[in-house]
């Protein structure tokens, strides 16, 4: 049963790439093009999915803001990833006055509401997708530095690895070739919930406005004006909705199964 | 022929704090050890667990800062040394360590193990190095075909022959053996200690053999050296040493061995 | 009555699932122990002398195994098979245990003194207060010095030698009839080892308890023991008593361990035995140690099983050449 789970959600993720990197050739309309003859009608043969208030095809849109969430994911991981994981490592390897600073640091950032973080950040760099997703990937910077910083600290006190001081290797060649490989399994399994996370994120921003700014298609965007036309649309909800669900829902499974094939924790020791 | 000679050495660690994080005890883990180590020889520390035989060897390879001492193999003050050209020198001294399933990297194929510290030390091409580790693979007692494979599924004798191999790598003058055994099997220690026997009688290198089984030491070492509480008291050739020790605890840890009492 | 050994393990076979399958960990163990006699199970990894003790104890299950034949006779009462309210009126009460790592096995959550009071209360069913003195008097004749204030001390403020000591108050704790001791000193230091071992012998004499003293440290056992059963690869292949066999051996194994001991004085090359043990999934035709068997006998060795056999002297053996051997040596 859980193998079946698994390899859905493993479909829908791999459908959700394929839409996003796809858009343009399989959208049946321009996302943006606007028809205000059509406005509002809920599905149809020529709309699958209905128009909103400016007559925008919502299967469209829904395809192109996939295109929007996935590059939002990408950019919030690859943030956080390279903020959180180098000075987690440091912060490992140099138990003391490194680990100490660098984790006053990730706590101040952890204790902000996610939320207000992200909002005060993109007060400084300006609206829009790119500054938005940095901003949040700095808000989720401080988990990767929390499992890179307890891996390494693990992985650190193996005996291999004295034996690769030993041998004669470096710090930098310690840290590169012994203890990052090692250390990877939990920062896996995080990677991949934090792409769920990603896209609930990028979502949250935009209904909010403060993301990716209209008319761009977006998830988030696409929920925002059918909050605003609850009264006359009720349908144009299900899409975007069910899209964000379905895919954090997917990212969550696999990540969940990661942590399960990998929490055997094999490579070390038997 | 004096390889090594090591005077004074001596490592202690914080115990106690006061409030304001000031020191206010220390834990002598090695206090002012000294002796000598002859080209060719093997010499074995002994002593109970916490008498810091093992901190002495990781001392000895500044794998561990000391506080004080000297520490000069081959003419050469470790002690001196800033770490880059230290990084360098490990080439002449190796070290095997205890547990045979945690000190290879699990990830990396044992032929890559081998070849790591020809890479940092070596000028050789790839395949020099690839066939030096299958030459060393095979010197062991090990069949080339495991080069390719990963340190899970190995045997513990197997695993320290690889470790073994790795120390041979770039012909190091001493190689500091931490218990190299105690993890194995009775009928497997045999074949490690013959084959480090045999390695050090074609390659010349010098053993410092720490153990806490007399039984060992007293079969494969020249000379011994008896640690208790971090302080060495007393050291001789092992017969010697076995026969007529004149230091109290020695007498002690002789009478404690358990003997064969038949056969 | 009284000459019926207390203990005895006849044809015994456990398996542990490997891989999906059941895989044979012990395959044919025999052995007996009369009252009042220390015996000693020597064996390597692999060998299952402490899956075998686990049997004893009726513990098998708990491992994820299953014994899959034979009998364990304790005091006349069949263990295999045996209903669970009579294994845990056994265990504590008429057979104590002790293990390798003394440290890992006291709950660091509480006192010392609780550990053995927990176990007299349960058993003997006495009020706190008669079983915390009973506790104070037990450690006290274990050797640990200010019983009473150490009574009250955790775990983790004894030092390995100490919680042994610790452990052996609670097994010996209700009188048990056999004391299961299972490489009790090999984590201890050996001047520590010295004092615990003479502490069991002790302990052994004066109540007249039976002890099954395992270990893979032949000379420790041939101080301790007056039998020995030798096992390898998950087969009993020779026991008698230990001076006799210590002094001649008769199964080529048995005799290849003795010799790989280091001797006194310096050695140009230790003795071995080639090869290495066999894991318990790898099938071998005939005599499980006949691959590493320097004196094998062509076309007998390797096809058919070999059985333990007794001798006239009461000395077994799992061996072809076990007369041949008797005459030789």
């Amino acid at each position: 049963m859980r193998k079946a789970v698994y390899w859905l959600a493993l479909a829908v993720i791999a459908a959700f790439v394929a839409l996003a990197l796809l858009a343009p050739w399989i959208a049946p309309y321009d996302p943006n093009a606007q028809d205000l003859l059509v406005r509002l009608k809920p599905y149809s043969a020529a709309h699958w999915l209905g128009t909103d208030e400016y007559g925008r095809d919502q299967l469209s849109r829904l395809i192109f803001g996939a295109r929007v969430s996935l590059l939002a994911a990408v950019e919030v991981v690859a943030v956080g990833l390279l903020l959180g994981v180098p000075s987690g490592v440091l912060a490992g390897f140099f138990p003391g006055l490194v680990d100490a600073a660098l984790s006053r640091v990730s706590d101040a950032l952890m204790s902000v509401p996610s939320l207000v973080l992200a909002l005060t950040i993109v007060a400084v760099l300006g609206q829009g997708l790119v500054s938005a997703m940095f901003a949040v990937g700095i808000v989720f910077a401080p988990r990767f530095f929390r499992v890179a910083r307890a891996s390494t600290y693990e992985v650190r006190r193996e005996t291999f690895i004295e034996a690769s001081f030993a041998i004669g290797c470096s710090w930098w060649r310690v840290a590169w070739r012994h203890v990052l490989p090692n250390a990877m399994s939990p920062l896996v399994v995080q990677i991949a919930v934090v792409l769920g996370a990603a896209i609930t994120a990028e979502a949250s921003l935009s209904f909010l406005g403060i993301g990716v700014q209209p008319p761009t298609a977006s998830w988030g965007g696409m929920l925002s004006s059918a909050y605003q036309n609850l009264y006359e649309a009720a349908y144009l909800i299900w899409a975007p909705g069910i899209a964000i669900a379905a895919t954090v829902l997917a990212f969550t499974i696999v990540g969940d199964e990661a942590r399960i094939a990998l929490g055997t924790r094999q490579p070390i020791g038997v | 022929m004096t390889l090594l000679v090591v005077e004074g050495l001596s490592k202690s660690y914080p115990r106690k704090r006061d409030f304001f994080g000031r020191v206010t005890d220390r834990l002598d883990a090695v206090s002012d050890v000294g002796f000598t180590l002859g080209r060719g020889e093997t010499l074995s520390i002994v002593g109970e667990s916490g008498a810091g035989k093992s901190t002495v060897g990781r001392l000895i390879l500044r794998l561990i800062e000391p506080d004080r001492g000297r520490i000069v193999l081959d003419g050469v003050d470790l002690r001196a040394m800033p770490r880059g050209a230290l990084r360098a020198h490990r080439r002449h001294m190796q070290m095997i360590f205890q547990d045979p399933f945690s000190s290879l990297d699990p990830r990396v194929e044992i032929g890559r193990s081998i070849e790591e510290p020809m890479l940092l030390h070596l000028p050789l091409s790839a395949r020099e190095r690839r066939a030096r580790a299958l030459a060393l693979l095979e010197r062991v007692g090990l069949d080339g075909g495991y080069a390719g494979r990963l340190p899970s599924g190995l045997s513990g004798g197997q695993l320290q022959r690889v470790a073994i191999a790795r120390a041979l790598a770039v012909n190091p003058k001493i190689i500091v053996c931490d218990e190299p055994v105690a993890a194995l099997d009775v009928s497997v220690r045999a074949q490690v200690l013959n084959l480090m026997a045999e390695l050090q009688e074609e390659f010349g290198m010098s053993y410092l053999f720490i153990s806490h089984d007399l039984s060992i030491v007293r079969a494969i070492s020249d000379r011994v050296a008896v640690m208790s509480k971090g302080r060495l008291v007393e050291i001789g050739p092992t017969e010697e040493v076995f026969a007529a020790p004149r230091n109290d605890y020695t007498v002690e840890l002789i009478r404690a061995i358990p003997a064969m009492a038949h056969g | 009555m009284q000459d019926e050994p207390l203990l005895e393990i006849r044809d015994l076979a456990v398996e542990f699932p490997v891989g999906g399958r059941w895989t044979p960990v012990v395959s044919d163990a025999c052995l007996g122990l009369a009252r009042g006699e220390t015996l000693g199970l020597v064996g390597e990894s692999g060998s299952g002398k402490s899956i075998t003790s686990m049997a004893v104890l009726g513990l098998v299950g708990e491992l994820g195994g299953r014994v899959a034949r034979g009998s364990i006779r304790f005091d006349g009462q069949e263990v295999v098979g045996a209903a669970p309210s009579l294994l845990r009126r056994l265990r504590g009460e008429r057979i104590g245990m002790i293990f390798q790592q003394p440290g890992r096995s006291l709950n660091p959550a509480f006192t010392v003194g609780d550990h053995i009071a927990e176990t007299v209360r349960r058993h003997r069913g006495v009020s706190r207060a008669q079983a915390w003195q009973r506790a104070v008097a037990l450690l006290d004749r274990v050797g640990i010095a200010r019983a009473a204030e150490r009574a009250r001390d955790y775990p983790h403020q004894f030092s390995g030698g100490m919680c042994q000591r610790v452990m052996i108050a609670m097994a010996i704790s209700c009188e048990p009839q056999l004391l299961i001791a299972d490489e009790p000193t090999t984590a201890l230091d050996v001047t520590v080892q010295a004092k615990v071992l003479n502490l069991l012998r002790d302990l052994v004499s004066e109540s007249g308890m039976s002890m099954l003293f395992i270990s893979h440290d032949l000379a420790v056992v041939s101080e301790v023991t007056q039998r020995v059963s030798v096992m390898y690869a998950g087969q009993s292949v020779e026991d008698g008593p230990t001076a006799q066999m210590f002094a001649a051996p008769r199964h080529p194994y048995t005799r290849a361990l003795l010799a790989s001991i280091p001797g006194s004085g310096r050695q140009q090359r230790l003795k071995l035995i080639e090869g290495s043990i066999p894991s318990p999934d790898t099938v071998i035709p005939g005599c499980r140690f006949n691959p590493r068997c320097t004196c094998r006998v062509a076309g007998v060795c390797e096809t058919r099983a070999i059985e333990l056999r007794r001798a006239a002297d009461g000395r077994s053996v799992r061996c072809v050449q076990a007369g041949g051997m008797a005459a030789a040596s």
